[in-house]
């Protein structure tokens, strides 16, 4: 039963989805399911909050040697969640700017700090891994360099912003264009798979 | 024996490479130098056909025609995307046009409010009747699909606890029908769901405003027109601005500072909702909301610099690499 119902759900809904899109007389249902979806999806981020906290419960017991990060884990969500939920209920009290500002000043200036360590990566790796080892290599190498000035051309070299609009257009859409496709029908069997039940990897757990 | 040149150019410390990297992006920021970008056609699309809704609005006042910004980012790429919003906020508001924003990520509710509040503050745009923030749509495929009918049924409130159903603009603006374009600012995969849901079945126009690296995977919808438009990093948000800065400079003239400052004034009957932005600038403020207009271009005069660093960088590594190799060649 632990199986077989949510493999019957699948499929039922699975194929009621394709039927609410081609049937405009079924849009009332297919507004319900939508309600139904959002309902499912909230359970969702309980059992992720549930999961992440007993992951890192575990690591607290078992005394795992970056015990200090599990602790960090839970004192930044719980103190968020309680700040953010007492200042959405009170949006005149302290608790408000309290959350605005962990937001803006502590959160956003992290974020934006992991990514703005790629260019230091990414001069690094340049540095290191972009040789001109073989002909294939060479092609590449000097497509990324016109694509680098034709970015942030200037002056002389407005050129490269021609040759560069050319390389995103033709080649690069090309060869996306092809992963495009791949993906496309990957997603198409994948969907088939697992309303037919022949993909239940879903359900977890082995066989 | 003496290293050789092309060694020692092949072992230079990373730690020097980043202080030099570090140095290269620092100087044309605190030069405040910035970049006049030449406007690609598929940045000039998304300019043209906003234009296209304000001529639509014009001479249809009684069923505008809206526009929807989904914030799809996190703060991690906000440097690259923050300016595009800004600046397609702007074009809006400057153009009455009714806006909707939400934000597709729990991470950039705040994010997306702020923005959103920020630039229609200096356009005098009244909450409920011209924009909305309908915060995060949980989850989001539901809330894309719901808008093919009413949106209002799914999203049952605002962001700020009013009834859908209360806010004059959602009245107007509920399906997509009166939605005339659609804006994702994405740093991820995002812009091809809603080519998937909202243009594929939908019909509703496209267009993204998406990081550099991201750029290269929707150049193949923009050839299908299944995108109208795309500004591509830092440089689309720059080209954007561009376009915005001058349709600003004709509708309120060059001078923004004292448009600003005689925005507000304390006698004039202005309906404040304080819980969404107060009125007036200080001095500060001020200074803040100018430089906004120029942030792209500011930041690209930085990632030139560093694109050209990079690019001497290849050039010295590989001609260590032929050197050398040449030399073991020889022995």
């Amino acid at each position: 039963m632990k199986r077989t119902l949510p493999l019957f759900l699948a499929f039922f809904f699975g194929i009621i989805g394709i039927i609410v899109q081609m049937v405009p007389a079924l849009k009332g249902l297919m507004d319900t399911m939508l309600d139904w979806m959002a309902i499912i999806a909230a359970f969702a981020l309980a059992v992720g909050i549930s999961s992440l906290t007993r992951h890192h419960m575990t690591k607290i017991r078992r005394k795992h040697k970056d015990i200090f990060f599990s602790y960090v884990t839970f004192i930044a969500m719980f103190f968020m969640t309680i700040i953010g939920l007492v200042g959405y209920f009170r949006p005149e009290g302290a608790l408000q700017g309290l959350f605005e500002n962990m937001y803006n000043y502590v959160r956003v200036p992290l974020d934006a700090s992991m990514f703005a360590l790629l260019a230091f990566y990414i001069t690094s790796a340049a540095y290191r891994a972009f040789r001109a080892r073989t002909w294939l290599a060479t092609v590449l190498l000097l497509a990324g360099v016109i694509v680098m000035i034709g970015r942030v051309a200037f002056g002389p070299f407005i050129i490269f912003n021609d040759i560069t609009a050319w390389i995103m257009k033709v080649p690069t859409t090309a060869a996306m264009r092809a992963v495009n496709v791949g993906i496309g029908l990957g997603i198409v069997a994948t969907s088939i798979k697992i309303v037919l039940g022949i993909e239940r990897s879903y359900l977890g757990g082995g066989e | 024996m003496r290293t050789p040149w092309y060694d020692k150019i092949m072992s230079l410390d990373k730690k020097i490479l980043y202080v030099i990297m570090f140095i290269v992006v620092m100087i044309p920021l605190l030069a405040k130098w910035t970049y006049n970008p030449a406007v690609m056609p598929e940045v000039k699309d998304i300019y043209d056909e906003i234009e296209g809704i304000y001529a639509y609005n014009q001479s249809h006042p009684d069923t505008p025609q809206g526009i929807l910004v989904s914030f799809d980012y996190s703060p991690s790429t906000n440097a690259e995307l923050d300016p595009m919003t800004m600046s397609i906020l702007r074009h809006a508001f400057m153009r009455n046009i009714p806006v909707i924003t939400w934000s597709a990520f729990p991470d950039s509710i705040d994010l997306a409010k702020t923005i959103t509040t920020y630039i229609a503050k200096e356009f005098r745009a009244v909450y409920g009747q011209d924009f909305v923030f309908m915060g995060y749509p949980y989850p989001m495929n539901a809330a894309v699909i719901a808008f093919g009918s009413d949106v209002r049924n799914f999203l049952v409130k605002d962001f700020y606890g009013n009834l859908s159903t209360d806010l004059p603009l959602l009245n107007k603006i509920y399906n997509y029908k009166s939605i005339g374009l659609i804006v994702t600012v994405s740093g991820t995969s995002y812009p091809r769901f809603w080519v998937t849901y909202a243009n594929t079945l939908y019909g509703k126009k496209i267009a993204t405003g998406t990081t550099a690296v991201s750029a290269a995977e929707f150049y193949p919808f923009l050839q299908t027109d299944q995108m109208i438009g795309m500004m591509g990093g830092l440089r689309g948000a720059a080209e954007y601005e561009k376009l915005v800065e001058a349709l600003e400079i004709t509708i309120i003239g060059d001078d923004i500072e004292r448009y600003l400052r005689n925005l507000y004034s304390p006698e004039d009957d202005f309906p404040w909702d304080t819980k969404i932005f107060a009125p007036g600038f200080t001095d500060e403020e001020l200074r803040e909301h100018l430089s906004t207009r120029k942030t792209a271009r500011t930041g690209m005069a930085s990632q030139a610099s560093s694109h050209f660093y990079v690019i001497v960088l290849i050039i010295l590594a590989n001609l260590g690499y032929f050197f050398k190799r040449r030399a073991e060649n020889k022995r």
